[in-house]
């Protein structure tokens, strides 16, 4: 088992395979399209398009625990997701997440082909679709810098060690969004 | 009845670093000369640079602003049709467009209805106020007289009914750049 106090981050390649990838790349874009009340005025600079829980995307939240699972060698449980189409000048500001995040994933879907590393504690981490960087949310800053492109999706798979201390925010109950 | 019952302004409707993204992005795209109904320009009724937004558009930060500041107009357009007794029958928006007024330019006595274009209310959105000029005035509809002008500020959600009654102008920009988007709503 990883030592989860010193784990800061893995990437997995390939984390969803090419249908997944063009399925989810579809269906953010349609619903990015038509999206007329969903914005992010908390986190975003932008009030980009943001769904929390979305149930596609907590169907994808169960089915690729286990892929994580054997990566850390630790059980895990759900707690949610939260996906977003950033767009021109989005900035990620530099930060950590709360205990519902204890171990999470950050999935890239698709964007315009512009480069936007994402920061882990001071590394940049690029990711093509389908990438995965798995991280310690609670211990690792991370950020972007301001968006240059049109667009880019990613989403956020969020789960807690079954075992460990935050276990009690399981499904995200009650929690903050 | 006094006119400036109709005409309302909307204070804090979006966050400064929103509106501040905004305005970068406007600031990297290609404005074209704006036209009068019919598509004519004449830069002696109207000078100013355009920038349409629409739902359909190929780029995805468009697509996003476009429903981003409907909703947030939306919002507020409820709240102005709530103080009728039956509302004000607002069923959409028919345009959004961002507008650039740099030194020089202004927008001279009009009304915003017309048969082709049946408009039902008008909007401004400020987006910015560090400029001199560019202020908007309402005429009285009979004397033509400046009776209202509105001061600038971010974030302020202008709205007044487009017909006749309401003639306004936008007097020259003699400092900086002004930019505010336009909407209108059947």
């Amino acid at each position: 088992m990883v030592d989860l106090e010193k784990f800061k981050y893995n990437i997995i390649r390939n984390f969803l395979d090419q249908s997944e990838v063009d399925l989810l790349k579809e269906y953010c874009v349609i619903k990015h399209r038509d999206n007329k009340d969903s914005f992010d005025l908390i986190q975003t600079n932008t009030g980009d398009t943001s769904f929390y829980k979305d149930p596609l995307m907590q169907i994808f939240l169960k089915k690729k625990k286990n892929i994580i699972e054997k990566n850390l060698d630790v059980k895990l449980d759900e707690t949610y997701t939260f996906w977003r189409c950033y767009t021109y000048n989005a900035t990620l500001e530099k930060h950590t997440d709360r205990p519902s995040c204890e171990l999470s994933a950050t999935i890239h879907i698709d964007s315009d082909g512009t480069k936007w590393p994402i920061f882990m504690g001071g590394e940049p981490v690029e990711l093509n679709p389908g990438d995965a960087v798995i991280y310690s949310g609670c211990n690792i800053e991370h950020w972007r810098e301001p968006f240059e492109g049109d667009y880019h999706i990613q989403t956020f798979f969020h789960y807690v060690n079954a075992n460990g201390p935050y276990a009690q925010y399981k499904g995200d109950m009650g929690k903050p969004q | 009845m006094e006119i400036n019952k109709f005409i309302k302004v909307f204070d804090d409707t979006c966050s400064l670093k929103v509106i501040a993204s905004f305005i970068k992005y406007l600031n990297k795209l290609e404005f074209d000369n704006a036209a009068l109904i019919g598509g004519i320009v004449n830069k002696k009724i109207r000078s100013t640079k355009e920038y349409p937004f629409e739902p359909n558009s190929n780029k995805l930060t468009d697509v996003h602003w476009f429903w981003f500041w409907q909703k947030i107009i939306a919002d507020n357009l409820k709240q102005y049709a709530s103080q009728f007794k039956h509302g004000c029958s607002t069923t959409g928006m028919m345009s959004l467009s961002a507008l650039k007024y740099e030194v020089g330019d202004f927008y001279t006595p009009h009304i915003d209805y017309f048969s082709k274009y049946p408009r039902n209310l008008s909007v401004i959105y400020f987006l910015n106020n560090d400029y001199e000029g560019g202020y908007v005035y309402f005429q009285n509809p009979f004397t033509g007289e400046d009776i209202i002008g509105v001061d600038p500020r971010p974030g302020r959600l202008l709205v007044w009914p487009s017909n006749f009654i309401f003639p306004h102008r936008v007097d020259k920009v003699t400092k900086g750049r002004r930019n505010v988007l336009v909407s209108w709503w059947t």
